[in-house]
């Protein structure tokens, strides 16, 4: 088993092949680059991005976009349209304004925030305005999905009035899932991406033990008393336990709840949930946050190859319908 | 003394569901993720054995998902 860790996308990250091939262990050492390409792409933290010259255009220019961008966009206006307008990537201007307007680093480093005002300008609108399939590619073809207009003939995307890109979970589950594809020739991988994980088959149809952590208690994580079984695919946690802040309106954190325009109030700490692919596991991690315990699993148990856990402020384990079958 | 020979019994059935699991792949792989205290058990085998089959055993999680960090 070759491994390498590292921390990129402010997050820390693992990489790891189950093989012993020198080939496998030269591909695995270009990991860390390609994050670190991704992130110059995709991150708001970072003035000159991709991702930021959108958000500085505003709702006034068309910008064109890498096919990276494109790509990630893509995923996650379908994830926006597959949660129902929960998940979407339009919360920027609203994750800024619960006082997440720099990277999560910075503002452990500088706690005493200014007043925050949650006044948000930005508005969801349901997922409703898909208007034209996009492999058309007609001479001016826009998807319209939560307001987010994509050209796909120029490759090109403009925002609605008022709204900014925040790509953060989005980006990560992209790129564990590029990763685990790229690695994927070599022999079965797994990518953690700071705690949302895409693997590949072993071999022989073994499973990959993952370990779900204890908000409650941190320091166990590796000692978690939940541990799945995953022969393929995604396993992710949202989560309101880490990346929160305190500002005058008392604690905040970056899940924010499309329909309020904030973080979202709910009795899931967190939640975690095993589905096909990482980006929806992602998606429906955080679905299962906003909606809170009760309508969350039954979000959860409504779909097909889904499975979750999801770990409330009082401290009880809640599994959903499916779980069981992935229990280690 | 009872607990003892308890102990030996499970251990027993785990080597023998282990040695099922590899004859099964029968490919000279066998990749298994099986609950402590297999690794243990693994350890009883001949050290030629374990290289000879590549058998990648799980202690424990090889990751841990949590909210980012």
């Amino acid at each position: 088993m070759h491994a390498i860790e590292f921390r990129a996308m402010n997050c820390q990250m693992a990489a790891m092949i189950d093989t012993h091939t020198p080939a496998a262990k030269e591909m695995l050492a270009q990991v860390p680059r390609w994050f670190n390409e991704w992130e110059k792409c995709l991150s708001r933290f970072i003035a000159d991005s991709e991702l930021s010259r959108i958000n500085a255009a505003g709702s006034h220019d068309w910008v064109r976009v890498s096919d990276v961008l494109w790509d990630v966009l893509r995923d996650a206006h379908a994830a926006a349209r597959w949660s129902e307008g929960l998940v979407t990537p339009l919360v920027g201007a609203a994750v800024r304004a619960a006082g997440y307007d720099r990277s999560f680093e910075q503002i452990q480093m500088q706690p005493a925030l200014d007043g925050i005002t949650l006044a948000l300008a930005w508005n969801t609108s349901p997922a409703s305005g898909l208007m034209h399939d996009s492999t058309r590619g007609s001479a001016r073809d826009f998807e319209l999905g939560l307001g987010l207009e994509m050209d796909v003939v120029k490759q090109a995307v403009r925002l609605p009035p008022g709204a900014r890109l925040d790509l953060g979970g989005f980006a990560k589950g992209w790129a564990a899932h590029e990763i685990v594809e790229r690695l994927r020739p070599y022999g079965p991988a797994l990518v953690d991406a700071g705690g949302d994980i895409a693997a590949s088959p072993l071999r022989h149809g073994a499973k990959w033990p993952i370990g779900i952590a204890n908000p409650h208690d941190s320091d166990a994580a590796s000692a978690s008393p939940w541990v799945l079984n995953m022969h393929q695919g995604g396993i992710a946690t949202s989560g309101r336990d880490y990346r929160r802040w305190q500002s005058q309106d008392g604690w905040q954190h970056h899940i924010i709840d499309p329909r309020s325009g904030r973080p979202a109030q709910t009795d899931v700490l967190t939640a975690t949930v095993i589905a096909p692919d990482t980006l929806s596991a992602e998606v429906a991690a955080k679905v299962a946050l906003i909606l809170g315990s009760e309508d969350g699993l039954h979000w959860i148990d409504r779909r097909e190859g889904l499975a979750a856990l999801l770990i409330l402020e009082d401290g009880q384990a809640l599994p959903s319908a499916q779980l069981e079958e992935y229990l280690w | 003394m009872n607990t003892q020979k308890s102990a030996s019994s499970k251990l027993a059935l785990r080597g023998l569901l282990l040695a099922l699991s590899i004859s099964v792949t029968g490919s000279g792989w066998a990749f298994i993720s099986v609950r402590h205290p297999a690794p243990a058990l693994m350890q009883q085998l001949p050290k030629t054995y374990q290289e000879g089959l590549k058998i990648t055993v799980f202690e424990r999680p090889i990751a841990i998902t949590r909210s980012s960090r």
